[in-house]
């Protein structure tokens, strides 16, 4: 053999050249590719980085699921795309029989990428959410969910798994529904990011209060209270608890509850400027058309002789009211 | 709302404008001038106004005299009738007379006014000559329920000279089935005994529905004129009653002689004596 320094420098590797080995008991010359250099050195991992573990994709069973490598619980996987990933299989042990199990563990919870070391664009990104041991083997089953990928698993290539930087991945944002209705138990609502800008209701959804306006106690005052709404072809009727504020009709008087007693409202009254310009106090008795002036007991509505159909609350028949007469009294 | 005015003895419906000091001469014209809600007065006048037919369509109005007894309208004996069937539109006729004018056909009355409002008028020297006649005739149609009220009117001196004396009636007429609601409240009715009234309503065969209240009904001697109709629903309260028969059931009513100072010239203002003073009740 001649001098190596003799031999032409290469400076432009191929996975294919070749390299003189031996066998490992330095017996028998051999020759190794380039190429499987780098992959027993990928799977191995005796080249390191931090966060990383290797894994070499197994799809046939053959003798059983080997160390160091990731796989399908079912085997098979080739040109799987990562996309539809969502169980791998990991061993415990890598290539070179190292436990790598507790760094697994560590992952759970975190975003990790499963990649080809000599095709990164062959990737997928995943939420790890669980790493369970398969029936006190060395493997455990990955449960993934996708948040990104692209290409396909493509079997006997080394993947690297390891954690995806957490600021890389941006939660995909989701808009909440929020509406102005609902039951609170202060007012102090916290919403990250959000300013509050309405009125937000308070009241008791499952009993809304009638009307418009619903009330701000936080309980609600339910279907008793009614704002903001008319009221038609109602009546008022002559039972009323004894509160401030109520009303009742009772023996054909309107009353309201003010100041803890009941007390009459006159109603059949008006204050009214006449034709010839003069003020009247005037009342309508229940029942009857003519206004009354409550001074002089007078009606306006006048008789063929031009006199007061009603005088001093006084009637008398027919169409000639009668005049007023004086009484002087006995001397 | 318009006011209009008209004067029996300086009114021209050709040169007067409706003014109160340049009037048209009649009420017809005015009437025909007028628009919904407007009022005609009629001024205070030397000679009667001429009282002859006319339609009233799509209006209410408000017809009143100046002061009482200042506008007579005068049928000079002729038929007349003032026609405004509405249900919905309102006549109101205040101080004012009606008289001498007839209502002669079969169902044929003086007003035929679906909602009619008398205050203060004096209705006298009318005559009928059939008992289905009356100063109210009822509306055309059976659906079309006619409304009128008096307030402190006075009747007097009412004929009937129909051959049928069982329906010589006075104040409500009209055709069958036809429905008429008056209400007469501090009214006065003097009726003749020798004038052929038979019953205050007229016609048995519409519902007449009759309320009075205050009112004071005066028969000169014959003991056998009929208030209450034959037909309807009718109440007589704190009226009195004099030489009549039949009264509504009601209230307060006296059958006495109400005593009015000199009844044979017209004068129905009660004498001191009188049972109807203080004996009204407010309305």
């Amino acid at each position: 053999m001649a001098r190596i320094g003799t031999y032409n420098l290469d400076t432009s590797i191929d996975g294919s050249e070749r390299l003189i080995s031996s066998n490992p008991a330095g017996t028998t010359t051999e020759n190794v590719t380039v190429d499987a250099i780098a992959s027993w050195l990928n799977s191995h991992g005796v080249i390191g980085i931090a966060g990383q573990s290797n894994f070499r994709l197994q799809t046939i069973e053959g003798d059983g699921r080997e160390n160091g490598t990731v796989s399908l619980p079912s085997f098979g996987g080739n040109n799987t795309a990562f996309s539809s990933l969502t169980t791998l299989r990991f061993s415990a042990l890598n290539a070179a029989n190292n436990d790598v199990s507790p760094y697994l563990l560590s992952l759970v919870t975190e975003v990790v990428i499963l990649f080809q070391l000599d095709n990164i664009s062959n990737f997928g990104i995943y939420s790890l959410s669980a790493l369970e041991q398969v029936n006190d083997t060395l493997f455990y089953d990955a449960t993934l969910t996708l948040e990104r990928s692209n290409g396909n698993l493509v079997e006997d290539k080394v993947y690297g798994f390891a954690i995806y930087p957490s600021t890389a991945i941006q939660p995909t944002p989701t808009l909440q529904e929020v509406t102005d209705e609902g039951t609170t138990t202060d007012n102090s609502i916290e919403v990250g990011g959000l300013t509050v800008t309405g009125d937000i209701k308070n009241y008791n959804e499952s009993s809304p209060d009638i009307g418009l306006k619903q009330d701000n106690d936080l309980r609600g005052y339910g279907n008793d209270y009614i704002s903001n709404k008319t009221i038609a072809y109602s009546r008022i009727s002559s039972a009323a608890f004894d509160e401030e504020g109520a009303i009742r009709i009772k023996d054909n008087v309107f009353q309201t509850y003010i100041g803890s007693e009941w007390q009459d409202v006159p109603t059949g009254f008006r204050f009214r400027q006449d034709s010839n310009g003069n003020y009247e106090f005037e009342h309508k008795p229940t029942g009857f058309d003519l206004w009354i002036e409550v001074s002089s007991g007078n009606s306006d509505i006048l008789g063929l002789n031009r006199l007061p159909l009603v005088q001093q609350y006084a009637v008398s028949m027919g169409a000639y009211p009668v005049p007023l007469q004086l009484d002087g009294g006995t001397f | 709302m318009a006011t209009y005015y008209i004067n029996a003895d300086t009114g021209n419906d050709t040169t007067g404008d409706g003014s109160a000091s340049s009037p048209w001469l009649t009420l017809n014209y005015a009437v025909s001038e007028a628009s919904n809600n407007d009022i005609i007065v009629a001024q205070d006048s030397t000679n009667s106004y001429a009282f002859t037919s006319f339609s009233i369509t799509g209006k209410g109005l408000t017809i009143q005299g100046e002061s009482e007894g200042g506008a007579v309208f005068d049928g000079n004996g002729a038929q007349v009738q003032i026609d405004s069937r509405s249900t919905v539109f309102a006549i109101n006729f205040l101080d004012l007379e009606f008289t001498n004018c007839s209502g002669y056909g079969q169902y044929d009355g003086i007003f035929r006014i679906g909602i009619a409002n008398f205050t203060r008028c004096k209705f006298y020297n009318l005559n009928f000559q059939h008992g289905r006649a009356g100063i109210m005739q009822a509306l055309a149609d059976t659906s079309d329920e006619q409304t009128v009220v008096f307030l402190s009117c006075l009747f007097y001196n009412l004929n009937n000279t129909s051959s049928s004396s069982n329906e010589a009636g006075f104040l409500l007429g009209g055709n069958n089935d036809r429905t008429t609601t008056a209400t007469l409240n501090n009214c006065v009715i003097h009726i003749y005994s020798s004038n052929n009234i038979r019953n205050v309503t007229g016609d048995n065969n519409a519902d007449k529905n009759l309320y009075l209240t205050n009112t004071i009904l005066l028969n000169d001697s014959v003991n056998d004129i009929i208030i209450e109709p034959t037909r309807g629903e009718s109440a007589m309260n704190y009226s009195c009653y004099y030489n009549f028969v039949d009264p509504p059931a009601g209230l307060n009513n006296i059958n006495s002689d109400p005593l009015f100072i000199d009844p044979a010239n017209n004068n129905y203002n009660l004498s001191p004596t009188s049972p109807c003073i203080d004996a009204g009740t407010l309305i």
